[in-house]
């Protein structure tokens, strides 16, 4: 299969600069999955998985939330505001990170208080599935 | 004589602790710069990304790229945790304060602003803080905060001021528009599954969040080289000190012996 280059970026880190042969995303808008010469484009992602494979037939997973992902000349960039290889992926400190999210949501006063746990419990679970979802 | 004595052990043991602080601004300034290239990768991105977006026609409707009647500005203000450092929070303080405070919100960032604006100005929040070990999470919760006031039009601008490390030795205080963003001209609109709007809408707060972080990695490195510049110039201070007064030390030392040689020369010719 073809390769393109990919380049998966935070702000404190690059998490992954090389070459893929395919990206399974989650955009705002669903997930999308992209190969070499896919068209231009450029979406807000989502939380969820990101499963990338190279060319020699391996795959990794990774846990991306928030950002930009942009294809533009052949280049597929994507800047996240948290990501992780499912190797980086600490599992205990995803768990408590749920639980405690679940805690926040159950106990939450208001609206906003509800809707930032129930962001920071998408960000645990899609931890967690790339540990577990091997 | 004792008191010449008692003050160059005092100037040495304030010598011993600036040395340690320029030592310590060092490597904090090696972590800080390493942090600040890193965050640009990601600054890029999300910058070619917005641009193409403002520049697309068809985000002229957008309530981020209005141009609001209101006057009520937001300052994110990036300052230090801690002083010895020259004039590194005065210099941000100055430059916000001529930017105008009246009928100003401040959103305070590191120990020293949040103590700065508490009783000066109305803060959005003052729970960012201390700035030295803030993650990345923290200045995309500021981002949020930024979108959120905007939408409910608790003001009308938003402007970052932080201080740019532009060298070892020179770091200057600057400051940036975050919102309303500026349009951009001659663009189409980008390919994409979403509508152009819902899309700014989405990207708006990773931008911001970048363009924060990067400003406090600036600003984290702009810190350590005032200190290190300040305390070496406190640290050459010291020397210089310990030094006349070394000179001091012998003469007075030396007038002593001199004394009590024609005493005892006086002594024994009264003899």
């Amino acid at each position: 299969m073809k390769e393109f280059p990919l380049q998966i970026v935070t702000p404190d880190k690059t998490v992954l600069d090389g070459n893929a042969t395919s990206l399974l995303i989650r955009t705002a808008a669903g997930d999308v999955e992209i190969l070499a010469g896919h068209a231009e484009l450029l979406s807000a992602l989502g939380t969820g998985r990101a499963r990338i494979r190279f060319a020699d037939g391996s795959e990794t997973l990774a846990s991306v939330s928030g950002g930009f992902l942009s294809v533009s000349g052949g280049k597929v960039c994507v800047a996240a505001t948290a990501a992780e290889l499912s190797d980086e992926v600490d599992l205990a400190r995803a768990e408590a990170a749920r639980q405690r999210a679940e805690e926040r949501i159950r106990n939450a006063k208001d609206k906003d208080e509800i809707t930032l746990a129930k962001a920071k419990l998408a960000r645990a679970l899609s931890r967690i599935s790339v540990k577990t979802a091997k | 004589m004792n008191d010449i004595k008692a003050r160059i052990k005092s100037v040495n043991s304030t010598m011993q602790i600036t040395k340690a602080m320029e030592l310590v601004a060092t490597s904090k300034l090696r972590r800080a710069k390493l942090r600040a290239e890193q965050s640009e990768a990601y600054t890029r991105i999300a910058m070619a990304a917005m641009d193409e977006i403002l520049r697309a026609p068809g985000v002229s409707e957008s309530p981020y790229t209005k141009t609001r009647a209101g006057g009520k500005v937001l300052y994110v203000v990036i300052a230090g945790d801690r002083g010895l450092a020259g004039g590194f929070n005065a210099g941000i303080f100055r430059t916000v304060a001529a930017l105008g405070l009246e009928n100003a919100l401040v959103l305070p960032v590191g120990k020293k602003a949040v103590e700065y604006y508490r009783t000066r100005a109305t803060c959005l929040s003052d729970a960012f803080s201390p700035i030295d070990d803030m993650t990345v999470g923290a200045a995309m919760r500021m981002a949020e905060l930024l979108v959120r006031g905007f939408d409910e039009e608790k003001f009308d601008r938003a402007v970052l001021v932080y201080t740019r490390f532009v060298s070892m030795i020179s770091q200057v205080p600057t400051y940036t528009e975050l919102l309303p963003l500026k349009r951009g001209e001659g663009g189409q609109d980008p390919v994409t599954d979403e509508d152009i709007e819902e899309l700014l809408a989405q990207l708006l707060p990773p931008y911001l969040g970048g363009l924060i972080w990067g400003a406090i990695a600036q600003s984290l490195a702009a810190e350590s080289g005032a200190r290190r510049t300040a305390m070496n110039a406190a640290n050459k201070n010291a020397e210089e000190m310990i030094e006349s007064l070394g000179l001091s030390y012998n003469r007075a030392r030396q007038a002593m012996i001199t004394q009590e040689i024609t005493e005892i020369v006086s002594g024994a010719e009264a003899l």
